[in-house]
C-alpha cells in the first residue's frame, strides 16, 4: 500500500533517508523524538514535499501524480494544520460535503455528538483535545482506505488521548482492510494500536519490528559490572551504565533468562527500547 | 472544486462584522455620492474580500491540510480565480442594483445604456487587480504580500509619474497637444475599444492563472 525506497529529503542540517514497506490492512506506527523525521516522512507520503531522491509509491502511484479520486482514498490528520479555526463544525460539514461524494453526514454528526463537539462554536474556541478529535473524525469522514495521522494525541491529557485512540480503534473494527500510518512520540499510544513500529532518529530508521516481537522478545537485562563483562553480548542491542550495574537491551530476553540466572530479566516497553537504543552505548 | 468554493464562501460569511459595515457604508454612499463611485467602491472592496480568502488559507499552515483534500494543486489556483470572478460578478451586480435604486429614490435622470456602459468599463480594472494580486498572494506569506504590494504600487506610481513627465517633455519639444488628441477618442465608437480592453484583461487573467498554477505545482508544504 505504501512503499518508500531510499527516500531522501535534504534540508539545511537535516537529511531524511528512509525505506519502508507498509502492506494493506496494517496499522503502522512511526515513533521518534521531536524533529526525528516523522512528519517529513508523512508529508512525503502525502506528496506535500518533493523528495530529493529515491522512490515513493502510495496506492500504486507516485503521490505527486495523485488525482482527486486517488486522494479520496486517503484520510489525513496533520498535527499542526487543519481547517481554518474560524470555521464551526457546521461549516466543516458543508465543506466536506463539497469535497467528498462518500461523506457520511449522519455518521459524522453522530460521532461529533458522541465526542461532545459543539456544532456552532468556532474551532478556535475548542480545547486542544476537541481539536484533535475533530481532526481525526474529519480524516475518517469519507471511509478512506488509508489513514495518515500525524501525532494525533500530542498535547492531550490521558482521557482525551484514550478517546482519540478509541475513535481510531472503532474505525479499524469497521473494516479490517483499512490501513493506518500513525506517528507519535508517545510509545504507549502505539503499543496498544500498531501491528508494527518503525523507530526513527535523525532522519533514519533505526529499528523496525512487529509490536508483538518488540514486546514479547525484547527485554531488559540488569547485571552487575562484573557480570556484564562475562555476558554473551550477541543479542545485546544497547546498554546503559548505572551506578553499580549495567542495564542491557536484548532482542532475545529468553536467552538471558535461561543462561544467566543471576541476571534480572524484565519485559521492555517501547520507551525503554528508545532510551537504550538512542541513549545507550553499544 | 465545489468544496473549495464552499470553503471560500464560508470564509466570506465568517467576516460578518466587516460585511455588515461594508454594506452599510455602500448604502450610505449610494445615496450621497457620485453613482459611478459606488460601483467602483463596492466592486473593489468585493474583489479584495474574495482575495482575502487566500490569506485565510495560509493561516496556521492551512495549505498543508488543504493539499491533502481531493484536489490537484492546480485546482486550488483555478478555484481562486473562479471564486474571484464569481465574487466580482456578484458584488458588481449588487452595486449596479444599488446605483439604480439610488437614481430612482433621488429622482435623478439617467441614460440607461450610457450608465451601464460606464459600469461595464470598470470591470477590466478589477480583473487587472485580481490578475496581479492572486499570484502574489499565492506565492508569498501575508506579511511578504504587504511588502510586495507596496513595492508593486510604488513601481506603478513611479511609472505613472515618469510617463506624465515624459509626455510633458514630448509636448514641449514637439508642440503636439496629446491630451486634446485623446479627447478626440470621444467621437470614436467605444464598443471595439471596450471589447479590446476586455480581451486584454481576460488574457492577463489567463496568464496570471497559468502562473498561479505553476507556483502551486512547484510549492512544498
Amino acid at each position: 500500500m505504501v512503499r518508500l525506497n531510499n527516500l531522501q529529503k535534504e534540508y539545511k542540517g537535516f537529511k531524511l533517508d528512509i525505506t519502508m514497506d507498509i502492506p494493506e490492512g496494517r496499522v503502522t506506527g512511526l515513533i521518534g523524538r521531536n524533529g526525528a523525521g516523522k512528519t517529513t516522512t508523512l508529508k512525503a507520503i502525502l506528496g506535500l514535499i518533493e523528495p530529493t531522491s529515491g522512490e515513493i509509491e502510495v496506492l500504486g502511484k507516485k503521490p505527486r501524480e495523485f488525482t482527486a479520486e486517488d486522494k479520496k482514498q486517503i484520510g489525513t490528520a496533520l498535527s499542526s494544520s487543519g481547517f481554518n479555526l474560524i470555521f464551526t463544525v457546521k461549516d466543516v460539514i458543508a465543506i466536506l460535503k463539497g469535497f467528498y461524494k462518500d461523506f457520511n453526514e449522519e455518521d459524522f454528526r453522530n460521532k461529533c455528538r458522541q465526542q461532545e463537539l459543539p456544532f456552532d462554536k468556532p474551532i478556535k474556541d475548542f480545547s486542544t483535545g476537541m481539536r484533535a478529535k475533530l481532526r481525526v473524525l474529519v480524516a475518517m469522514s469519507h471511509s478512506a482506505k488509508l489513514l495518515i495521522l500525524d501525532e494525533p494525541t500530542a498535547g492531550l491529557d490521558v482521557i482525551a488521548r484514550n478517546d482519540v485512540l478509541n475513535i481510531i480503534r472503532t474505525y479499524l473494527e469497521e473494516d479490517s482492510s483499512r490501513s493506518v500510518i500513525i506517528s507519535s512520540h508517545i510509545s504507549t499510544d502505539l503499543e496498544g494500536l500498531c501491528d508494527d513500529i518503525y523507530m526513527i532518529n535523525g532522519g533514519k530508521i533505526i529499528l523496525h519490528e512487529d509490536t508483538d516481537t518488540l514486546l514479547g522478545k525484547y527485554g531488559l537485562v540488569k547485571v552487575s559490572r562484573e557480570e556484564y563483562e562475562a555476558l554473551d553480548k550477541k543479542y545485546i542491542i544497547g546498554t546503559k551504565e548505572e551506578s553499580f550495574s549495567v542495564t542491557c537491551l536484548t532482542s532475545e530476553k529468553q536467552f538471558y533468562a535461561e543462561n544467566y540466572p543471576k541476571a534480572v530479566v524484565e519485559n521492555a516497553h517501547i520507551d525503554d527500547i528508545i532510551v537504550l537504543i538512542l541513549g545507550g552505548e553499544k | 472544486m465545489k468544496g473549495l468554493l464552499v470553503k471560500d464562501f464560508k470564509i466570506l460569511m465568517n467576516q460578518k462584522k466587516f460585511m455588515i459595515m461594508f454594506v452599510f457604508v455602500a448604502i450610505v454612499l449610494s445615496f450621497s455620492m457620485d453613482s459611478s463611485f459606488i460601483v467602483s467602491y463596492i466592486s473593489m472592496i468585493g474583489t479584495i474580500l474574495t482575495l482575502s480568502t487566500i490569506s485565510f488559507d495560509y493561516q496556521d499552515e492551512g495549505y498543508s491540510f488543504l493539499m491533502t483534500l481531493p484536489i490537484r494543486r492546480g485546482d486550488y489556483a483555478i478555484g481562486k480565480y473562479a471564486f474571484t470572478v464569481l465574487g466580482l460578478a456578484c458584488f458588481w451586480g449588487v452595486s449596479i442594483v444599488l446605483q439604480f435604486a439610488s437614481f430612482f429614490i433621488q429622482g435623478h435622470e439617467f441614460d440607461l445604456a450610457e450608465t451601464l456602459l460606464a459600469d461595464i468599463c470598470l470591470l477590466p480594472l478589477f480583473i487587472f487587480v485580481a490578475a496581479v494580486l492572486i499570484p502574489i498572494e499565492i506565492k508569498f506569506s501575508p506579511e511578504k504580500v504587504r511588502v510586495v504590494m507596496f513595492l508593486f504600487f510604488g513601481i506603478v506610481l513611479v511609472i505613472a509619474m515618469g510617463g506624465k513627465a515624459l509626455l510633458g517633455t514630448l509636448q514641449d519639444k514637439t508642440g503636439i497637444e496629446f491630451v486634446s488628441k485623446l479627447e478626440a477618442l470621444d467621437s470614436v465608437n467605444p464598443l471595439p475599444l471596450i471589447m479590446g480592453v476586455f480581451a486584454i484583461s481576460v488574457i492577463m487573467l489567463a496568464v496570471s492563472m497559468i502562473i498561479s498554477i505553476r507556483i502551486m505545482e512547484k510549492r512544498e508544504f
